[in-house]
């Protein structure tokens, strides 16, 4: 937006600029999913006689808790972003005039996000097994609630969908894959699954991260069909992806991949619970003991609130500036 | 003690000197808009602010055993500035970017008000923060500065590649 009027800097350098910033938020994202790994399993330390002794920040900041995160969000952060930036293009679409110039770029811009978040979606799958069975090694109380089992045992199925009822039995509709939690956690049908019954009643996750779990692999299942129906009628009748009813579902779909990524937040950070720093300090000894913070915790998000309007309109000037008048900002 | 302190003043010595012209400006506009831009800064200046997140980071780097009472001591203050900030960075967009008059009004005396306040309350927190480090001589972690120092400079070199190249090819 700064630099782009300037007709002395090359597309090319314009395009290094998109770059640094594409890496500097990759590697932002990796600092504060590092954070989270660690309060997830905290490592890099060790506590002697209430004193921190043996700091090794490297260490903590790239333990396989931080990478397998990362690993598996990242692809989704991608995926969230293309699918956004998609719909925006499809709504654009939807709204403009019949086969003008502009309209032909849209479609290739979206083409192009569709195949770039098929493959951060392939990407997401293949890092969700490996999450799943680092899960099943250091955070078994996450994996046991998110999957409900009772006991620990071999053979456990899957359960996708349903309710946990009052007994401990499963209400309401679901699908239930035999041995497959089995073998997403250890790799063997055979292979043990830790249950609630080994975690301390006061060390369980709240029950609530398995409807949202649920939630989250529905939203997966509706993303990949819209990917991978967009580019089965891509491949088959590529006419039909200017239909208005394609480009409406694709803008539907756009907001998906963002909601995804807040059930997986809700998922890891709910699935910590009671714990803030797992093993060393709880939710409630973490809260601040500074006074008033309630009350001004509502002036924040109001302020936030009001510059992220702002910046809305000024967003809508600007591209209605540069689209209509033919000038650029 | 007096190393570590430079790494938390110099950079906010160096916002409140860009901070001050902006306010500067703020005020001269109302008088005269100028032209262009109407007589205030481009958005790439706004870079500035990142020394304000230098100095905060630096803060929480240095003081990590005492960063509760720490952040006790200037809460308020640090709080009402960052809100103060957000409603200047609102007015800002607002007055550059949304409205299509040029006319001086109300919006423009606020905001020139909004940087008054909010030097004011980062005058007060920067104060804060030193009465609390010369009264309770908190631990300085310095474990950090190693990993930190060489980071920076790396960040410098970066950053300035593209500044260099925006500034030469603009004339």
């Amino acid at each position: 937006m700064t630099t782009w009027h300037k007709k002395s800097i090359s597309p090319f350098v314009h395009w290094l600029f998109g770059l640094g910033i594409v890496i500097g938020s990759t590697l932002s994202a990796f600092a504060i999913t590092s954070v989270n790994g660690w309060m997830n399993l905290p490592s890099g330390f060790r506590i002697v006689g209430g004193k921190f002794t043996d700091i090794d920040v490297l260490g903590a900041m790239f333990s396989e808790t931080s990478l397998v995160e990362f690993i598996h969000s990242m692809p989704g952060y991608y995926l969230a972003a293309a699918m956004v930036i998609a719909g925006l293009y499809a709504l654009r679409l939807v709204r403009s005039k019949k086969d003008s110039k502009r309209q032909s770029m849209d479609l290739v811009v979206i083409k192009r996000l569709m195949v770039f978040s098929a493959i951060m979606l392939a990407c997401s799958a293949i890092t969700a097994d490996i999450t799943g069975k680092y899960l099943a090694r250091q955070e078994p109380a996450k994996l046991a609630t998110i999957e409900m089992v009772d006991k620990t045992s071999a053979d456990v199925p899957f359960i996708f969908g349903g309710f946990e009822g009052p007994k401990g039995e499963i209400t309401g509709p679901y699908i239930k894959i035999p041995s497959a939690l089995s073998l997403l956690a250890g790799g063997s049908t055979k292979s043990v699954v830790t249950g609630l019954n080994d975690i301390p009643k006061e060390e369980r996750p709240p029950s609530a991260i398995r409807p949202i779990f649920n939630l989250k692999l529905t939203l997966i299942i509706v993303i990949t069909l819209v990917i991978a129906g967009y580019l089965i009628i891509w491949w088959r009748k590529p006419a039909w992806l200017r239909n208005r009813l394609a480009l409406i579902i694709v803008a539907a779909s756009g907001v998906l991949g963002v909601i995804v990524v807040e059930f997986g937040w809700m998922i890891t950070e709910i699935g910590r619970q009671p714990w803030a720093v797992r093993g060393y300090v709880t939710t409630e000894q973490a809260l601040t003991k500074t006074n008033d913070i309630t009350t001004f915790g509502y002036v924040f998000p109001i302020a936030y609130v009001l510059l992220f309007s702002v910046t809305l309109l000024a967003m809508r000037r600007i591209i209605r500036d540069t689209t209509q008048k033919g000038k650029r900002i | 003690m007096i190393g570590a302190l430079a790494l938390f003043l110099i950079p906010t010595l160096l916002f409140v000197l860009a901070f001050l012209y902006e306010t500067y400006l703020s005020l001269r506009r109302l008088k005269a808009p100028g032209t262009g831009r109407g007589g205030y800064l481009a958005a790439t200046w706004e870079v500035t602010h990142t020394l304000l997140v230098f100095a905060v980071v630096m803060l929480v780097m240095l003081f990590t055993q005492s960063l509760d009472k720490l952040s006790d001591a200037i809460f308020t203050s640090t709080f009402l500035a960052a809100t103060v900030l957000a409603l200047r960075a609102a007015l800002y967009v607002y007055i550059f970017y949304v409205r299509t008059t040029k006319k001086i009004g109300f919006i423009d005396w606020l905001f020139a008000l909004s940087h008054i306040v909010a030097a004011l309350l980062l005058v007060v927190v920067v104060l804060q923060a030193l009465v609390f480090i010369f009264t309770t001589h908190p631990p300085i972690n310095e474990s950090f500065i190693p990993i930190f120092i060489p980071g920076l400079l790396g960040v410098i070199f970066i950053c300035a590649i593209p500044i260099i190249m925006l500034y030469r090819t603009r004339r």
